[in-house]
């Protein structure tokens, strides 16, 4: 194990400091490590955000979605906390680590805004595959941390990659006082594994999964098929379903004539959107034998998407890929859904019901998953309350005056 | 067992003697039709009875009986690394097999009794005598010892060495456990044997990786003018290095010696009967076996010279429903009946593998 002072030998050579990119010659890490925090939404880092914001919705970012979606988000960020309230004052709570996902190339941007709006030191580990989308974000970042009014933000958030066969891992566990995990249930482990302070917090986003939950005896003309449909294909369409917050169950409540239609719908949506793939093609096919072979699961749709329908989604959701597979419970009131909250289960988006009657269910003790209820076309809708954390008091001290 | 089981037993052992009684690439489509056809719909229902998840996966295809090979039921291949599929009671279970599977992937578990291992190895005796008569030859293997060791596991490899040993005598292992060339056992047999036909065999990727590349980077050369190289396993992992079957052929007439050169293509779903290369560089379907491209996306059947996925089917396994498979392979059917070499059956070549799904998404992240 490792002692408090004892770092393990690190390799300066195994690590890359990709922002800021200027005066690398000095020891960025000692540099972050003696510097303080910022105080609580500081205009400083305000500005940054509304600077980043305006620099990724820049045209030439067009065809990069994400980074548009990205710079909207941004642009109206949402962080409702202030430094002092009633009797209580927010600190950052020090140097945090965010260890971001291989897959989802901007969510490094959104784990570490948190952190930068609540004050925090920040060292943000990318991961080692370089994709344009990463690429184009360190740009700008870069850009805007030259400036001589963000010197502050340059000397306190540092963005560096290393193997994963590294020793950077366990030095930057020994110093934080806060991980941010994105996993995989593998990697958050293998990250938890390192030995870090005392107190350091660990706020961990694990392997999850989601559903939808439809009404479709509301669904009783074309028009709210349609927007349904396309509510829905806003919600697998970026991450060809594999998002943790994207729905791969469906729970149905309604007739089997209206769920063909938004199907059809849906696979029509899809087919301006894609073009045919020969490996979804076959991955749906896997998927739908394996369910049927695994639980007698019916295959109802087969086409750009594929649907089954079954009973029992747990038996078959660890081998669902995305790729437009939909399991469909066929439900007769929402309170049916209890009997597959699992604690992975973690968004539900709903169409064709109040949230209140929905929250009405969760509230029964027993329930240990759904994180998020939210409208259908909001599932990706990254917020600071996720996965049943809250970020804002995660990455800050509350200090109790009295 | 119920009568009508023992009924379906008995009329599937007609059909595959028939079959077995007929000759290996001369089966035309209409005597494929005629004796291939009813068996392999006798095994849809005999797989369809003794195994649940086989007769559960029917029910999202016709139930019509198929009027033609390409409208019988398939099983999308990996579902045999996903889970046990089988149509035997365990007390009868005699060997599972595990496929070497790509690195990090689960392998494969292929659920054998003793009549279908027994069948396998009638019918790869019958395709192998195309290429190599009836005597057992002489036989260098391109693969260390340690593939077939006491220890090794029971990999695809292993099984396909155990496999071809059969047609060979005077086994000797061309390479030393740590993959380099064992130059004076190579050097003995070629001594010994080399003036007569040979049965070389191994692995394709490591015929040329550990043996003809270090023939040339040796600069020597071999003299087996009568040999016969059998070579399978796919060109994956030669596809870096751009060596295709006309480049691979060459290299091998030039530092052995060897013009008999016929690859070979099968997986451990469907042990037996394999699908073997004509004298013109085709993979032919033999008697025991077909084969069928798919369009990939509509799963509909392509025509001859439109690449697709590749559909297998075995008259073989009777203790797993493997007898029609939905492949991970692309290949492009040429023609059936009328290759110049000769031999009937469809003919074809396999073109690459199907990309691998891209993981996106929140999940394994750390890389």
């Amino acid at each position: 194990m490792i002692h408090m002072n004892e770092y393990p030998p690190t390799d300066k050579d195994d690590i890359t400091l990709l922002a800021p990119s200027f005066g690398s010659d000095c020891d960025w890490l000692n540099e972050v490590q003696a510097a303080s925090c910022m105080p609580v939404k500081d205009a400083i880092a305000l500005s940054f955000v509304k600077a980043l914001s305006k620099s990724l919705l820049d045209p030439k970012n067009k065809n990069f979605p994400e980074i548009v979606a990205l710079g909207f988000w941004l642009r109206n960020v949402s962080c409702p906390l202030t430094a002092q309230s009633d009797a209580q004052l927010h600190k950052p709570i020090g140097l945090t680590v965010h260890f971001a996902p291989g897959n989802v190339d901007t969510m490094f941007v959104y784990s570490w805004c948190y952190g930068l709006l609540l004050g925090n030191k920040n060292i943000v580990r990318l991961a080692s595959q370089v994709t344009p989308i990463q690429s184009a974000l360190i740009n700008a970042i870069n850009a805007l941390l030259q400036l001589p009014e963000f010197a502050q933000l340059a000397a306190r958030n540092k963005f560096v990659q290393y193997p994963k066969t590294s020793n950077w891992t366990a030095r930057l566990s020994a110093i934080a006082d806060a991980r941010v995990i994105w996993g995989g249930d593998t990697s958050v482990n293998s990250i938890r594994a390192y030995a870090a302070k005392p107190r350091t917090r660990d706020i961990c986003f694990a392997d999850r999964v989601s559903a939808a939950i439809l009404n479709g005896d509301e669904l009783d003309n074309n028009d709210k098929i349609a927007h349904t449909a396309q509510r829905l294909l806003r919600d697998t369409l970026p991450y060809d379903q594999q998002a943790c917050s994207s729905p791969r169950m469906i729970f149905w409540q309604g007739s089997t004539s209206a769920l063909t239609a938004l199907l059809e719908s849906l696979a029509e949506l899809l087919n301006e959107q894609i073009q045919p793939s020969l490996t979804r093609a076959n991955e749906q096919l896997v998927f739908s034998q394996y369910a049927a072979a695994n639980n007698g699961a019916e295959v109802i749709w087969r086409g750009q998407i594929t649907a089954i329908v079954t009973q029992q989604p747990e038996a078959v959701i660890s081998q669902h890929l995305g790729q437009w597979c939909f399991i469909v419970i066929p439900v007769t009131q929402p309170s049916d859904i209890g009997a597959y909250i699992t604690d992975r289960f973690q968004t539900l988006t709903y169409a064709g019901y109040q949230s209140e009657e929905i929250a009405t269910i969760l509230t029964a003790p027993q329930y240990t998953g759904i994180d998020r209820v939210v409208p259908i076309g909001e599932a990706l809708d990254f917020n600071y309350l996720w996965d049943g954390i809250d970020l804002l008091s995660g990455l800050t001290r509350v200090v109790n005056v009295r | 067992m119920s009568t009508s089981t023992k009924d379906i037993q008995a009329c599937y052992q007609q059909q595959f003697d028939a079959l077995l009684s007929q000759p290996v690439f001369g089966l035309d489509r209409a005597a494929k039709q005629r004796l291939l056809l009813p068996l392999l719909a006798t095994l849809t229902e005999l797989h369809q009875q003794r195994c649940a998840g086989f007769a559960n996966i029917l029910g999202s295809f016709s139930n019509e009986s198929a009027s033609t090979i390409d409208t019988l039921p398939f099983l999308a291949v990996r579902l045999f690394k996903l889970m046990e599929l089988k149509s035997v009671a365990n007390e009868d279970v005699f060997r599972l097999l595990q496929s070497s599977g790509t690195t990090g992937q689960t392998p494969a578990r292929v659920t054998l009794d003793k009549a279908t291992s027994q069948r396998q190895s009638k019918v790869l005796v019958a395709i192998l005598q195309q290429v190599l008569g009836k005597q057992r030859l002489p036989m260098l293997i391109i693969d260390a010892p340690a593939t077939v060791g006491r220890d090794a596991a029971f990999s695809a490899r292993a099984a396909g060495i155990q496999g071809l040993a059969f047609f060979g005598r005077h086994h000797t292992y061309a390479l030393n456990d740590d993959m380099t060339p064992n130059w004076s056992a190579i050097s003995q047999f070629c001594a010994e044997h080399g003036s007569g036909p040979v049965l070389v065999f191994g692995f394709t990727f490591m015929v040329w990786q550990y043996w003809l590349d270090a023939l040339a980077q040796k600069n020597q050369t071999l003299n087996l003018p009568h040999g016969v190289l059998l070579h399978s396993g796919g060109w994956k992992k030669l596809e870096h290095l751009k060596v295709d079957n006309t480049a691979f052929k060459r290299t091998i007439k030039d530092f052995t010696g060897i013009t008999a050169v016929h690859n070979f293509y099968g997986m451990a779903e469907q042990v037996g009967s394999i699908f073997m290369e004509c004298s013109h560089g085709y993979l032919h379907a033999p008697s025991f076996a077909d084969v069928v491209a798919r369009d990939p996306n509509t799963l509909r059947v392509t025509g001859f010279e439109q690449q697709g996925l590749l559909q297998v089917l075995s008259a073989v396994p009777t203790s797993y429903p493997g007898h029609s498979l939905l492949t991970e392979d692309l290949g492009v059917l040429h023609g059936e009946d009328d290759c110049a070499c000769g031999w009937k059956g469809k003919y074809f070549s396999v073109s690459g593998r199907l990309p691998k799904v891209e993981v996106r998404g929140c999940s394994d992240t750390h890389e």
